[in-house]
């Protein structure tokens, strides 16, 4: 009797060891019983030549010709923080980032307590998602039919549009018209930034910042578009797998 | 007492029509009753867009209102006009200030059993391809925002769609009544039908008969494409109109050079009403239509194998027409549930 007695108490004892080993072990994914909500701020800006540039910002490219950049929205998906011990958890399915928006550039998002290192996400929508039907969504989510990405012609969506303006021929006037619209599932990219490590806690919301450079948009790692030879993409195109190369070479990412 | 016979006969009449409605719960409304001819099958019908009454008349209502469009000047039926088997009869399909869209109206007839929509399958449901024209620059060139925003405004509206979709007006009652409505635009009672399906051995002519068996005959192969109770195979064909083709057509969606000039096989039914014909309604009439299969169409890499050219001599020809327009159904074009 003693000897079942022993026995139930050993095993009650490794239950309550295996359960504080599991409590003592960092979060390492989605639908992790250990997320304790707290909160990131993200926010997206855009820069040209290390400055802070606005939506119609007359401002010069690499060529010295003027350019004003008049829209701008572009999708991120599958947002991941990387957790500092190992393991990631995911904070968003998709955003819109809308620099035409007065609020379209940041965003708060519920994320685990915990202490990261990285973030990943999406450039674009993936085949699951860009495959919804636009009509389905509230209007103030970011796959709704309202928010006008939607290529209705070809039932998917933009990933990113880009439309402005330049001086092409030097004569002061900015009327070349460009209008860069890229989206199809082979130009969806998963990007992955290393960061200082950042703690989320829950009276302390770091803030996640994407930078986007418009230079390297247009003079980047895949190859130059030249606003006034190769004016636009509207499929999926050299020019739009060139275009959409540039813009993910074009963010990076820092926290505070 | 005749009186009261009266009322009674009136009553069991009432009683019968009732009796044939089903109502659906979930829905809150009744089933819209769709005819379906003989020898069809029944079209299918999305779990999340059953088709009720409310939901056709909400749709059919936006279909012939101009709201849809940027200047509240052009509606779904202004390209797709009843007597002409929801064409336009224009080459190109004609849109808001007069603007000139990229392709041929295509017909609606029987479009609930399409497979994909629009002449290069862009669109896989009518409640996605509802979407296209409104905001096309072409055709409405509207913004959904718009829409939403005027249909709000409107109480007659309000009230159709909280009676169709127990929602305020939204892209989703928009998309979903329209593809409704077009749903139930199923033809299926021309003379061809009468003869093959309904039993009816005098209803075509001679010469249709003739053209018949033309037309299903292997040297000329028409069925090969335009095949089954719907005339189409609901494939993608290169026909060999070009050697080079301006607009892509299916490669437009696909990327793919090998679908460079395939267009989706249009269904010949109510063909007689629905010239010019092909996807830029480059041939007036059907004697051209024939006389380009005949001439076993242009090179393309991407040609069909079946054209490969055909003789047939007048008589032929005018039999062939002759059954073409045996694909007409009267009642269909002039089908007064058709129109609000």
């Amino acid at each position: 009797m003693k000897t079942v007695q022993n026995a139930l108490l050993f095993f009650l004892l490794l239950l309550f060891f295996a359960s504080c080993e599991k409590k003592l072990k960092p979060p390492t994914g989605e639908g992790n019983a250990s997320f304790i909500p707290a909160y990131i701020k993200l926010r997206a800006s855009f820069h040209h030549s290390g400055n802070h540039f606005s939506l119609n910002q007359v401002v010069n490219d690499q060529l010295g010709r003027a350019i004003k950049i008049e829209l701008l929205k572009f999708y991120i998906s599958n947002i991941h923080l990387h957790f500092l011990q190992g393991g990631t958890v995911k904070i968003e399915d998709v955003l819109l980032v809308n620099f035409n928006q007065s609020a379209g550039a940041e965003f708060l998002i519920k994320a685990p307590i915990g202490t990261y290192h990285g973030v990943s996400f999406g450039l674009g929508l993936d085949a699951q998602q860009n495959a919804s039907d636009p009509s389905t969504f509230p209007a103030t989510h970011p796959l709704s039919v309202l928010q006008n990405t939607y290529w209705t012609w070809a039932t998917k969506y933009r990933f990113i549009m880009l439309d402005g303006k330049g001086d092409g021929n030097g004569d002061g006037n900015l009327n070349k018209l460009f209008s860069y619209h890229a989206g199809d599932d082979l130009l969806y990219n998963t990007l992955q930034f290393s960061t200082a490590s950042f703690q989320v806690k829950t009276k302390q919301i770091p803030t996640v910042e994407i930078k986007l450079d418009i230079d390297k948009i247009f003079f980047g790692s895949n190859g130059v578009i030249d606003f006034v030879t190769e004016s636009s993409t509207h499929a999926t195109n050299p020019t739009a797998f060139k275009f959409t190369g540039n813009f993910a070479d074009a963010l990076s990412l820092s926290t505070y | 007492m005749k009186r009261l016979l009266t009322i009674l006969i009136l009553f069991t009449a009432c009683k019968k029509a009732a009796e044939k409605k089903t109502f659906i719960a979930s829905e809150g409304d009744y089933q819209y009753h769709l005819t379906i001819p003989k020898g069809f099958p029944l079209p299918l019908i999305p779990v999340d867009n059953e088709l009720t009454e409310s939901r056709v008349l909400l749709g059919k209502t936006l279909f012939y209102d101009p709201i849809l469009s940027l200047d509240s000047s052009v509606s779904c039926a202004t390209c797709h006009r009843l007597n002409l088997a929801f064409t336009d009869g224009q080459e190109l399909s004609k849109g808001i200030v007069n603007r000139t869209g990229i392709r041929n109206t295509p017909t609606l007839t029987n479009i609930a059993y399409a497979f994909s929509l629009m002449f290069d399958g862009g669109a896989e449901t009518l409640e996605l391809q509802a979407l296209a024209p409104i905001a096309d620059h072409n055709e409405m060139n509207s913004d959904m925002n718009l829409v939403i925003e005027r249909l709000k405004k409107n109480k007659k509206y309000i009230s159709l769609f909280k009676k169709a979709y127990q929602r305020e007006p939204d892209a989703f009652g928009i998309t979903r009544s329209i593809a409704a409505f077009q749903r139930t635009l199923i033809s299926g009672n021309s003379p061809f039908d009468k003869y093959y399906f309904q039993g009816d051995t005098t209803a075509l002519s001679a010469s249709e008969q003739r053209g018949m068996k033309l037309f299903f005959s292997e040297s000329l192969a028409c069925s090969e494409c335009h095949s089954g109770f719907n005339f189409t195979n609901n494939h993608f064909e290169n026909n060999g109109l070009y050697t080079v083709y301006a607009d892509a057509g299916r490669a437009r969606i696909t990327n793919l050079s090998s679908d460079v000039g395939k267009f989706k096989v249009p269904t010949l039914r109510n063909a007689e009403y629905t010239s010019p014909y092909m996807h830029n309604g480059s041939f007036s009439s059907l004697e051209e239509v024939i006389a380009h299969y005949a001439s076993g169409g242009k090179n393309h890499v991407n040609k069909s194998v079946l054209l490969k050219g055909f003789n047939i001599s007048e008589t032929e020809k005018q039999d062939l027409i002759h059954f073409l327009k045996s694909l007409s159904d009267k009642e269909f074009l002039s089908n007064k549930n058709f129109i609000p």
